[in-house]
């Protein structure tokens, strides 16, 4: 579809997946950055807080004993008894249990008591510890926290040396087992699995949840961490590796006056755990948006790419011809207005095809009517050849006929007078004659004058049919005349009668003559619409003829019918009828259904021209095959164009 | 929150369970079989709590010998080549440590002579482990009873036949006896059957007050010794809180499942790879002093105001 294979959905949803990856991803990447950054601060807050909150209870825990042994440097403890001392040490021993050794050194640095819950109590051994830290430290300050120390190596301890109240008064001296503030250690919590411990200023460990690392006396200075607090660098939070060299957050605070650094130790990956949970929150918000992007992407790459497509589909549906394809259109945008184009123009085009059609098919019409036209022109004018032709040589036969039939007919006239003649000679002489043969002569006379009367009739026969001929032949020539159509009518009919009796002896016909008598005059050419009543009736005699049915009735009727603006003739036989594929022929020149010889084939052609075209009428036909055949015409009464005249 | 731990926790979830070869197994020495039920009772939970339950990952032999035939016990318990091996007691403790140089051993009341010539910090070797007595507590225990005695009263101190590093407990004891003004005596038993002859003894030569030795043995015949003794009106201090319970007027002692804790700590901890000679010799936490006053009434014992100040608990 495209050259690099991706639809435009395809790419729609691409570009905005990308665009808004892409500013999810800065966005993402940024808030992710500032909420590493806050989550960071805060973690190195928390741990700081935690490492101050160890801190505060390790002092607190050390307070607690400086408190306690306190009860011991009252003022008055110089001169209560040796017993009530040894109580007060007692209950002092009771009271903190970190205390594992007490010590009286009275002003001098002497040893006057010792309780310890190990040993056997010594009382009054008066040992000279004047020269003892632990005896100059107290006097020097009210409290004083000695160096950690290790028992047989091990045994973490510290002593506290406090002088009593007054001058030159004694010093109390508790050597503090510092194990007991493993407790206290394990009792922060640092987080889930975070821990504190604490080591001196010279970075040897003092306290840890793991209480075997203490009585190794480790040496913890080495881990970057210590070495930092020590050095006492700015920033008491970093990252580093734990004792067992885990990643770890690392916080530390400092008891000042005991010279102790309290750390707290978190895994990294729990200190931080918040700022990992932004990460999974900014991943799971970023992947979360990819969805929707894709999502929505799909949604509007299709909004905006099926009505691109339903464009394009009904664009090749246009292009490959249907033009009455229609795009939906849905939308009102600039695809919607396209589509709108489109169907306009496929409108338009349709139009145009269909004008284009409709002015093809007209002139398609128009031509065919001109073919038509220039056929039937054709088959006048051969027809008018033809007749022309028939014309001339009838007209020439006629004319070659006409002189020997005048001879004859003239002949025939004189002969009859002549034989009058004879009889009145024979008349005279008949006194003379034998009256035998007189009669005999008259006789033969009689005869002559009939056979001779018989000749004038049929030349004058004759001599109206080449007359005919040279009518038909002058086509049109002849006059429009007022004539009487009964009468015409009848005339015609009783020539044909007799014509069809001269041709066919014993023929017999019954005639049925219904002639309207409103018919009256009527304008028209005489001659040739004579011929178009002997046509019809020399075809019903015919008709009738040719049917040999037995029984047969032969029965011709003939109909004048006075209409207001015509005179209607109708010609009814119940001859043979005219087969349904002969009808069309019928008003064709020289068609014709008679033997070769007996027809012309021009008898109704022509009287189809002289009743349609020269007298503006009409003829018609009606048939049943084997019964019956009615001719019908119809002729205006006055003719206002007598078509086919000159 | 909880979502973000749950989060967080899953790259942890994925680490892979160490695959464990089958249960370990663990070789206990103790002299008495009251030690050895003590020790079911006491280690076993412990152990349980740090991930290692018997029967399911471990497998715990108990040997019981007396302590001249411990060596015999300890070289039986080192041929099953336990993965570690708990002594109790100081005969016992020896006699693992003559039984084997490479087996890891958990001391419980670490030898007296092991510590003199070794440091506690870093022990080495194989053994590691806690103290349970020291000649000092011996002491204290004989001061105790100075005090709950009437003055000038002999005290006794009774061990069990057989029970080593006597003189320097002795020596302690003996201290503090002088220290209180007193004599004392010092008697010794053997069996069970032996407790009665042992406190007529020292009736008969007017102790008020004996305080019975550190030993298994003082553990498993206290209850006779304690009746013993108050038939005799003598008042008598042990080493565990549990022997008050059995009729002992007093205990000084460290707490004794405490102590197990801790040999279950370096149980866990040897069993997992820790080579045991890093692992420090621990001394207790907290040593307790319990008094039993009812127990004193019926002696006619008026327990001193200092004596019960210092009692970590008295019993009405």
């Amino acid at each position: 579809m495209t050259r690099s294979g991706l639809s435009l959905a395809q790419r729609l949803t691409l570009a905005f997946l990308g665009l808004v990856t892409a500013v999810l991803l800065v966005n993402g990447s940024i808030s992710m950055w500032f909420a590493y950054q806050e989550a960071t601060a805060a973690a190195v807050r928390v741990e700081q807080e935690k490492a101050d909150a160890a801190a505060d209870r390790v002092a607190q825990f050390v307070a607690e004993l400086e408190q306690q042994i306190g009860w011991t440097t009252r003022a008055d403890w110089s001169r209560v008894s040796v017993e009530q001392r040894r109580y007060d040490f007692i209950r002092l021993l009771r009271q903190a249990p970190a205390i594992t050794e007490l010590l009286h050194l009275d002003g001098e640095g002497r040893e006057r008591l010792r309780l310890s819950r190990l040993e056997p109590d010594v009382a009054d051994s008066g040992t000279d510890l004047s020269a003892d830290p632990r005896f100059r430290g107290g006097r020097e300050s009210r409290a004083w926290f000695g160096p950690v120390t290790f028992r047989r190596g091990s045994e973490p301890y510290m002593s506290v040396a406090m002088a009593h109240a007054g001058r030159q008064s004694g010093v109390t001296v508790a050597e503090v087992n510092l194990k007991l503030v493993w407790e206290v250690i394990t009792s922060i919590r640092v987080g889930g699995t975070g821990y504190a411990f604490v080591t001196d200023t010279a970075g040897r460990l003092i306290a840890h949840p793991d209480m075997s690392l203490v009585l190794r006396d480790t040496d913890l200075s080495a881990l970057p961490q210590v070495a930092d607090a020590m050095a006492v660098q700015e920033g008491r939070v970093r990252t580093a590796r734990s004792v067992d060299g885990r990643p770890v957050l690392s916080a530390h605070a400092r008891i000042a006056r005991l010279g102790w650094i309290v750390f707290v130790e978190q895994p990294t990956a729990e200190a931080l755990a918040p700022v990992y949970a932004a990460a999974y929150q900014t991943l799971a918000l970023l992947g979360l948006g990819v969805v929707l992007a894709l999502l929505a992407g799909v949604v509007l790459a299709r909004r905006l790419t099926d009505p691109i497509r339903a464009l394009q589909a009904g664009a090749e549906r246009l292009g490959q011809g249907d033009l009455a394809q229609r795009i939906a259109v849905v939308s009102t945008d600039e695809i919607g207005t396209l589509a709108l184009r489109f169907n306009e123009m496929a409108t338009r085009i349709q139009d145009a095809q269909e004008t284009l059609e409709a002015k093809v098919a007209d002139r398609t019409r128009e031509l065919g009517q001109s073919l038509e036209d220039l056929r039937s022109a054709q088959d006048r004018l051969v027809q008018s050849e033809k007749l022309a032709s028939l014309g001339q040589l009838t007209a020439g036969i006629a004319h070659e006929i006409k002189n020997p039939l005048n001879f004859v007919n003239n002949f025939a006239d004189l002969s009859a007078e002549l034989i009058a003649e004879l009889r009145e000679v024979t008349a005279k002489a008949g006194a003379t004659l034998d009256p035998g043969l007189g009669a005999e002569i008259e006789e033969l006379c009689q005869m002559v004058h009939d056979n001779l009367g018989k000749i004038a009739a049929h030349g004058r026969r004759a001599d109206s049919i080449v007359r005919n001929m040279l009518a038909h032949s002058r086509d049109g020539t002849s006059e429009r005349v007022t004539v009487d159509f009964n009468a015409l009518v009848e005339e015609t009919l009783n020539l044909a009668w007799h014509g069809a009796r001269a041709e066919r002896p014993g023929f017999n016909v019954t005639l049925e003559k219904r002639l309207d008598p409103t018919a009256g005059q009527l304008d028209l050419y005489p001659q040739e619409f004579t011929r178009v009543l002997l046509n019809l009736f020399g075809n019903a005699f015919h008709a009738v003829h040719q049917k040999e049915t037995p029984g047969f009735q032969p029965h011709l009727r003939v109909v004048t019918e006075a209409r207001p603006s015509s005179v209607v003739i109708q010609v009814r036989d119940n001859g043979t009828g005219i087969p349904d594929s002969v009808r069309h022929h019928i008003f064709e020149p020289f068609f014709t259904t008679k033997p070769a010889g007996q027809g012309t084939g021009l008898g109704l052609s022509l009287s189809h021209d002289i009743v349609v075209e020269q007298h503006g009428g009409e003829i018609a036909v009606m048939t049943e095959p084997g019964a019956w055949t009615e001719f019908t015409i119809t002729l205006p009464r006055h003719a206002a164009v007598a078509k086919g005249t000159t | 929150m909880i979502a973000r731990r749950g989060l967080l926790a899953l790259p942890l979830l994925a680490r892979p369970v160490a695959a464990q070869p089958g249960p370990r197994s663990l070789g206990a020495l103790v002299l008495t079989e009251r030690a050895a039920a003590l020790l079911r009772a006491h280690l076993l939970p412990e152990l349980a709590r740090r991930g290692w339950r018997d029967g399911q990952n471990l497998t715990l032999d108990v040997r019981t010998a007396a302590a001249l035939a411990q060596h015999r016990a300890a070289a039986a318990l080192v041929a099953s080549a336990p993965d570690l091996i708990i002594a109790v007691g100081a005969p016992a403790v020896r006699a693992a440590r003559e039984a084997t140089a490479t087996i890891p051993i958990v001391m419980h009341g670490a030898d007296a002579r092991l510590l003199a010539d070794t440091s506690m910090a870093r022990p080495g070797g194989n053994a590691t482990g806690v103290v349970a007595n020291t000649p000092q507590a011996e002491g204290k225990r004989i001061e105790i009873v100075a005090e709950l005695t009437p003055p000038g009263a002999p005290l006794a101190a009774l061990f069990h036949r057989g029970t080593d590093a006597l003189e320097a407990r002795l020596a302690a004891m003996q201290a503090a006896a002088h220290h209180a003004g007193r004599v004392l005596l010092v008697q010794e038993w053997e069996g069970p059957a032996g407790v009665a002859a042992a406190v007529a003894a020292l009736a008969a030569q007017g102790v008020r007050g004996l305080a019975l030795g550190g030993t298994p043995e003082s553990l498993r015949d206290a209850r006779a010794i304690a009746a013993a003794a108050a038939s005799a009106r003598i008042a008598t201090i042990g080493q565990w809180r549990s022997m008050v319970n059995e009729g002992c007027t007093a205990s000084h002692g460290p707490d004794f499942h405490a102590l197990y804790a801790r040999v279950a700590h370096f149980a866990a901890l040897i069993l997992r790879g820790t080579p045991p000679g890093d692992l420090p010799i621990e001394a207790p936490l907290r040593v307790e002093t319990v008094l039993d006053a009812r127990a004193a009434a019926v002696l006619g014992i008026v327990i001193p105001v200092a004596l019960l100040a210092r009692a970590d608990e008295v019993m009405e």
